[in-house]
Parts: structure tokens; C-alpha cells; sequence
């Protein structure tokens, strides 16, 4: 038998524990919606007396609380920081062929497929009325209109390119806010684990801070037994402990990669996160579509210059001249020289339709001009310049949809993660409405307990007293 | 499985969303009346669509203007050639009438007047234009290709050879529209004007009557041969631009059913879909707005 004011602790740890578990539902309540909150579980046990040989065992001291427990599972949080680092990379990827494939406008009747057929048929249409001038000034229109499109949209490609350098630049910014931020949480978490404490609220935080930087990068956590963190980005050193490592931007001949502030270079691979995606598009995507019009525009030049320069201007002697400006890979890109050469903005009678000096009635050598329609020139002889070009924009298309089908498909993944996440760590209105109903009537009924015990004690005190 | 209140608001979020993504992409395609309009969307169908379009239609376009400048040619040529052999006939009856001996001198003078006549409309013939172009100069088309100074008449043109103004009617097949002067008149020395003038020489001059009837009938009879061939020539080539145009006239329907049918929406189809994804949608709002509100909370005091 305990002793007669025992009863009156079981009582009070009663009432400490019930209004605890009340408080810890409240918090979840309160929190319900808070992005990354994990519930938490008031896990309480009874208190046992030692066993005494020869003693009857007594009923307990009570309960206590043993542990606020944050219900989260590392599983689903790892893998869903493995897909958020997956589609992001795919999503950055599909957002830069989405703007590449709006400036190229394919198949649209604005693009260069329609614009280069046009200028075909104006070398056409000079062939069958060599001597007309509103032919000559409708096929240098036709050659203008075809020039400058193809240096808009090349130069169009070349700021969007530049937007992702600058993107990378705020996104890396971003990692090393992250980085320190972590490293500040670790400094707290460990602190407080230091002093045998622990707070969920960090360490909801710490995780939410790696779920925003597994957008940006990929990495690596590994738990320390101090509570503390050691995350690897790239496989470099991004942080451990309370000290970050900032990530920096280097221009490696026109290709850039990430180093840390150690020197350490960033192994940045394919579904690396969004950063890798940045990485793809300025490293290969926009050097692939640009260097394909470089390659289009510098045989098209070449071309028609060559066989312009074998033909005749009108109704006269000379010959040599060039249709469009020569372009010279040494000077820059050759899709942004595309121009008309000067002798023929200046006269239309410079274009070389005839074969022969002093005929102004042959078209035949813009015929061979416009036949260059058919010629089997591109990608070593096996296409023409629209095959080719046609080519280029079907991969364009593939890699397009490759990319929305890669991000569709990561996204329902990240959903489902999500959703078994929210399962587990999510706060149920229901549950917690329960759970309080539950806490409130143990509640009352430990504070009837202290009652019953006081009227006991009263007429124990009241009856023997007397 | 354990379901909270964020996730049936989050379910109701995403089949939303995955419903107007769809409802986007049709509308997308309802309003443009196109399967797609970006090659991500159908990289083999853009590919086709680019080839059809472009390489197909706009070149089958391009030819069918070929040939309609080409039959243009071929008009007036056989129109100056027509006008041509009227004259040669006319030249022969006066030629045979001028050669019976019978005539007199005021007959064998209108004769003549006339046949001078003709030989001035010859020449002009050979410099009849199509808009300012001489057509029988080969490619010398800006200057007249015949000159008459009052004795003889001189060809300025190019010749058969070098002077054949080629249009190409398909990847394959090129055809020359024009006739140069000396394949329509005969070669310098021995051309028509020659024996025109020859004849107004024996009618005005030399009074050879057997030279009328003789050697200028002869070579009128040649001339006219070979503007007879001119003729059928001209018919020959104008036919097969017809004949071609309408090739290209049927490639053209195909092309375009065939472009249609990769890249033109079924519109009752789309339409149903969409209505049908439009259903789905209100079904998801009205089920969210029920779903995510109550929970316990309301039914406790």
C-alpha cells in the first residue's frame, strides 16, 4: 500500500501529462498547414514501482510523458528529395526547349522552313523572268527577310541563354543561402542535443531546408551522431557542422561549371537537379541549336555565293559578284553575319541570274541557285538544306517531349511520395479532434480523481478528528 | 493508410490541375484547329507537316507559276506565229497570181505595195513583246531582235543554241519557252525577210516572173513548212506544261489532305473529348468543395 499522499501525485502527473498531450495537439492543429511540420505524438508511460520480494506490488506512481515524438519517415523524405532533385532537372531542361522551340516558331508559317522555301522561289521566279525588277527587288526582300530571321532568332537564342547565366548565378546564390542557413540549424540542433534537449520545430526546418536545395543540386546528408549534418553537393563538400562552403560560377571557355570556395569542382551530371538543368541547357542545348544554324547559314552562304559569283549581272559584262556578305567563323557566329552582300542592296541589276555576259534574257544560273533547293549538301552530302534543317527541328521536338514526358512523369512520382508522406507526417484534423476529446476527458477525470481523494481525506480528517 | 485533411485538399489540387491541363491543351488545339503547333507536341508530325508544307506544297505552288509564265510564252508565240503563216499564205497567193504573166502593171504595183506591207508586219511579228520583252530574241529581250533599214533586215537575237529561256516545271524536267528568231524564221541570209524582200525586188525591179513562180514560191513553201513545225512545236510543249500543271494540280489536293489529316483536328471528336474532360472537371470542383471542409471539428460541441 503507498502512501496516502502518493495518490495526490498520481493525480497531479495525470493532470500534467493529459494537458501536455492537449498542448502537443494544439500544436499540431495550429500547424496543420504548415509546409514540412511533421505531427507530433505525445507518447507516455506508466510509472512502475520496483518489485519487492514479499510485497504486495503496488499500483504505480502514474504516468509520464517519455517522449514528444516527430512522426516522419527518412525513407519517404530521402526519396523524395531523390525526385525533387530528378524533376527539377527536367523541368529547368523542358522550360529552356520550351523557349527555344517558341523563338524558332516551327511549324508555323513564320518560321525559316517557309522563309528559305520563299527565298527558293524567288530564285525561281527570277529564273523564268530574269529581266523583271519587281522580281530582282521581290527575291533581295525575300533574301532580306530570310537573313534577318534567321539572325533574330539566333540572337534571341543567345539572350535566353544568357538568362539561364544569369538564373544560375541567383540560383547558386540560393544554394549558399540554404548552405549557411543549414549550418546555422546545425549549430542549434546540436547545442540543444548537447544539453540532452531536442526540438522538433528545427529539425522540421533543417529537413525543409534540404527539400529546397535538392531542387537546386543533388545531394548527399549524412547524419552525424551529434545531430549535426554533412551535406555534399555534387560530391564536394557543401557544408558539415556550422561551417558552409560557398558554391561559385566559372566560365571554363564558354562552358561553365560550379566549384566550391575550396577549389573542389562539382561533378554535375544529367537529373542533378535544377542547376544541372541550367548547366545542360547553356553547356549543350542552346550551343546545339545555335551551332545548327551557324552550320545552316555558313553552307547557304557558301553556296549561293559560289555558284552567284559564276553568274552574270544583268545586261552586262560582270561577274565575281557575291549575294550575300561572306561570313568568317574567326568574326563570331555565322548566323549573326547573315546579311546581303553590299553590291546587291545597292543595285538589284548586281544579281547574277544569267550564265552568259550580256544576256539579260537568261535565268539559267538562278535556276541553278534555286535548285540548290534539291541538293543533297547538308550532313556530308545525304541532305538538303530543309532536310536538314527539318532534322534539326524534330530533335528539337524529341528532346522537347522527352524532357515534359521525363518532368510529367517525376512530378506524379513526387506526388505519390508526397501523398504517402502526408500520410504519415500529416496532421488529421480528425485524428487530432480525437485525440483532444480524449486528453479532456482524461483531464476531468484526474482533476475528479484529486476531488474524490480530497472528500476521502475530508472525511477521514473530518470523522477521526472529530 | 491514414488520410489527412491536406491530403484530400491536396487530391482535389492535383486532379484540377490535371484536369485543366488537359482542358488547356484541347482548348489549345480547338482554337487553332491544329493537332499541334510546337514540335514537342509531334516531332514526326512537325517533321512531315515542315516537308509537306514547305518542300511539298510551296514548291508545287512555285512550279504551277512556272508553268503558267511558261504557257503565257507559249501563247503568244503561237498568236505571232499564227499571224505569221497568214502572212506566208498571203505572200504565196501573190506570188502564184504575181507569176501568171497576165497581170498589169497596176495589179503587179499593189501586188508589190502589199507585199511590202506584209514584210513590215513580218518584221514586227519577229518583234512582237510580252510585257516590254522581245520573246523571239533568245535572251537579248530588250532590244528589238529584227532591224529593217529599208534594204535588208538584220537578226539581233540570240541564237537557237544559246538563247532558249529554260523553266524548270518540275525537280526533273526543264522546258524551254521561247523560239529564237532564226528557229522561227530562218537562219541570216536565208530567211524570210530575205525571200520577202527577194519577191519585192522581182516584182518592182527585175519583173522575173519565173523567179516568182520558181525559186520565192519554193522557199515561201519552206518557210512556210517550218512555221507549220514552229507551230506544231510550240502546241507539243504547251501541251505537256498543261498536262504537267494539271500533275501538279492533283499533287497539290493530295498534299493538302495529306497535311490535313496529320496536323488538322477532328473537330466532333475534339469537341466531345473536351466536353466529356469539361464534365470531369465541374465533377472534381463539386466533389472538392464538399470534400474538403467538414471534419470532426463540426460535429463537436
Amino acid at each position: 500500500m503507498g502512501s496516502t499522499f502518493g495518490s495526490f501525485e498520481i493525480g497531479r502527473r495525470a493532470l500534467h501529462a493529459q494537458q501536455k498531450g492537449a498542448q502537443v495537439t494544439g500544436q499540431n492543429i495550429a500547424n496543420a498547414n504548415t509546409e514540412g511540420y511533421s505531427r507530433q505524438l505525445v507518447l507516455m508511460k506508466a510509472l512502475v514501482p520496483p518489485a519487492a520480494p514479499g510485497v504486495e506490488t503496488p499500483p504505480g506512481y502514474g504516468v509520464a510523458i517519455s517522449d514528444i515524438r516527430r512522426i516522419k519517415s527518412e525513407f519517404y523524405g530521402d526519396q523524395i528529395m531523390k525526385s525533387t532533385t530528378l524533376q527539377n532537372y527536367w523541368e529547368r531542361v523542358r522550360e529552356t526547349l520550351d523557349g527555344i522551340e517558341i523563338i524558332f516558331q516551327e511549324p508555323e508559317e513564320t518560321g525559316i522552313n517557309t522563309v528559305l522555301n520563299e527565298f527558293f522561289d524567288a530564285w525561281q521566279d527570277l529564273s523564268v523572268n530574269p529581266e523583271s525588277h519587281a522580281v530582282r527587288l521581290s527575291l533581295r526582300e525575300q533574301a532580306e527577310a530570310l537573313t534577318g530571321l534567321v539572325r533574330d532568332i539566333y540572337g534571341r537564342l543567345e539572350e535566353l541563354k544568357f538568362d539561364v547565366r544569369k538564373e544560375l548565378q541567383a540560383t547558386v546564390t540560393q544554394v549558399n543561402t540554404l548552405a549557411a542557413e543549414i549550418a546555422d540549424l546545425n549549430k542549434k540542433i546540436t547545442y540543444l542535443q548537447a544539453l540532452g534537449k531536442k526540438s522538433n520545430e528545427l529539425l522540421d526546418q533543417r529537413d525543409l531546408c534540404l527539400q529546397e536545395l535538392s531542387k537546386l543540386v543533388n545531394i548527399r546528408v549524412n547524419q552525424k551522431a551529434s545531430g549535426s549534418l554533412e551535406v555534399l553537393a555534387g560530391g564536394c563538400i557543401l557544408l558539415h557542422d556550422d561551417r558552409h562552403f560557398d558554391l561559385e560560377i566559372r566560365d571554363e571557355g564558354g562552358q561553365l561549371a560550379v566549384y566550391n570556395e575550396i577549389g573542389a569542382r562539382l561533378s554535375i551530371r544529367e537529373g542533378d537537379g535544377g542547376i544541372a538543368g541550367m548547366l545542360q541547357s547553356y553547356n549543350t542545348v542552346f550551343p546545339r541549336y545555335q551551332g545548327a544554324l551557324n552550320n545552316l547559314v555558313s553552307t547557304l552562304v557558301n553556296e549561293v555565293n559560289d555558284l552567284h559569283k559564276g553568274g552574270y549581272v544583268f545586261d552586262g559584262p560582270t561577274t565575281g559578284i557575291n549575294f550575300f556578305t561572306p561570313v568568317d567563323p574567326d568574326l563570331g557566329a555565322e548566323a549573326l553575319q547573315f546579311s546581303i552582300s553590299d553590291e546587291i542592296k545597292t543595285d538589284l541589276n548586281n544579281i547574277a541570274a544569267a550564265s552568259q555576259a550580256d544576256h539579260p534574257g537568261d535565268g539559267s544560273n538562278a535556276l541553278k541557285i534555286a535548285r540548290l533547293r534539291e541538293a543533297l549538301i547538308m550532313e556530308e552530302g545525304t541532305a538538303t538544306f530543309h532536310d536538314y534543317f527539318r532534322g534539326v527541328m524534330a530533335d528539337l521536338g524529341v528532346e522537347g517531349r522527352e524532357a515534359e514526358r521525363m518532368s510529367l512523369a517525376m512530378e506524379r512520382v513526387m506526388e505519390s511520395l508526397q501523398e504517402k508522406q502526408e500520410s504519415i507526417s500529416g496532421v488529421s484534423l480528425d485524428d487530432e479532434m480525437l485525440n483532444l476529446v480524449q486528453y479532456q476527458h482524461a483531464y476531468n477525470a484526474a482533476a475528479r480523481f484529486l476531488n474524490v481523494l480530497d472528500e476521502m481525506l475530508g472525511v477521514l480528517f473530518s470523522e477521526i478528528g472529530s | 493508410m491514414r488520410v489527412t485533411h491536406r491530403m484530400l485538399a491536396q487530391t482535389v489540387n492535383r486532379n484540377l490541375r490535371h484536369n485543366l491541363r488537359s482542358m488547356q491543351k484541347q482548348s489549345a488545339q480547338l482554337s487553332s484547329g491544329r493537332m499541334f503547333t510546337r514540335p514537342s507536341q509531334d516531332p514526326v508530325g512537325t517533321y512531315k507537316v515542315m516537308r509537306i508544307s514547305g518542300t511539298g506544297l510551296m514548291r508545287n505552288e512555285q512550279y504551277q507559276r512556272n508553268i503558267g509564265e511558261g504557257i503565257t510564252w507559249l501563247t503568244i508565240t503561237d498568236d505571232a506565229l499564227a499571224e505569221a503563216v497568214e502572212a506566208v499564205q498571203r505572200l504565196r497567193e501573190l506570188a502564184l497570181g504575181a507569176a501568171n504573166g497576165t497581170l498589169a502593171d497596176e495589179d503587179l504595183k499593189a501586188i508589190s505595195s502589199e507585199v511590202k506591207q506584209i514584210l513590215e508586219s513580218l518584221v514586227g511579228i519577229g518583234n512582237t513583246e510580252l510585257t516590254g520583252l522581245y520573246i523571239f530574241g533568245g535572251h537579248q529581250t530588250q532590244v528589238p531582235p529584227f532591224q529593217y533599214n529599208g534594204s535588208t533586215v538584220s537578226y539581233q537575237g540570240d541564237p537557237v543554241n544559246n538563247g532558249q529561256r529554260i523553266v524548270e516545271i518540275t525537280p526533273q524536267q526543264t522546258l524551254p519557252v521561247n523560239l529564237t528568231g532564226d528557229e522561227v524564221f530562218g537562219g541570216t541570209g536565208t530567211d524570210l525577210f530575205q525571200t520577202v524582200i527577194d519577191m519585192y525586188e522581182a516584182l518592182t525591179v527585175t519583173h522575173d516572173q519565173g523567179m516568182l513562180g520558181g525559186d520565192i514560191l519554193q522557199q515561201l513553201d519552206a518557210h512556210l513548212e517550218r512555221l507549220l513545225q514552229c507551230r506544231a512545236e510550240v502546241g507539243a510543249r504547251a501541251d505537256r506544261l498543261t498536262s504537267t500543271e494539271q500533275r501538279l494540280k492533283n499533287e497539290h489536293i493530295y498534299l493538302r489532305e495529306l497535311r490535313s489529316k496529320i496536323e488538322d483536328i477532328d473537330m466532333a471528336e475534339l469537341i466531345t473529348e473536351f466536353t466529356m474532360q469539361q464534365n470531369a472537371y465541374y465533377a472534381a470542383l463539386a466533389t472538392g468543395a464538399s470534400m474538403i471542409y467538414p471534419s470532426l471539428v463540426d460535429f463537436l460541441r
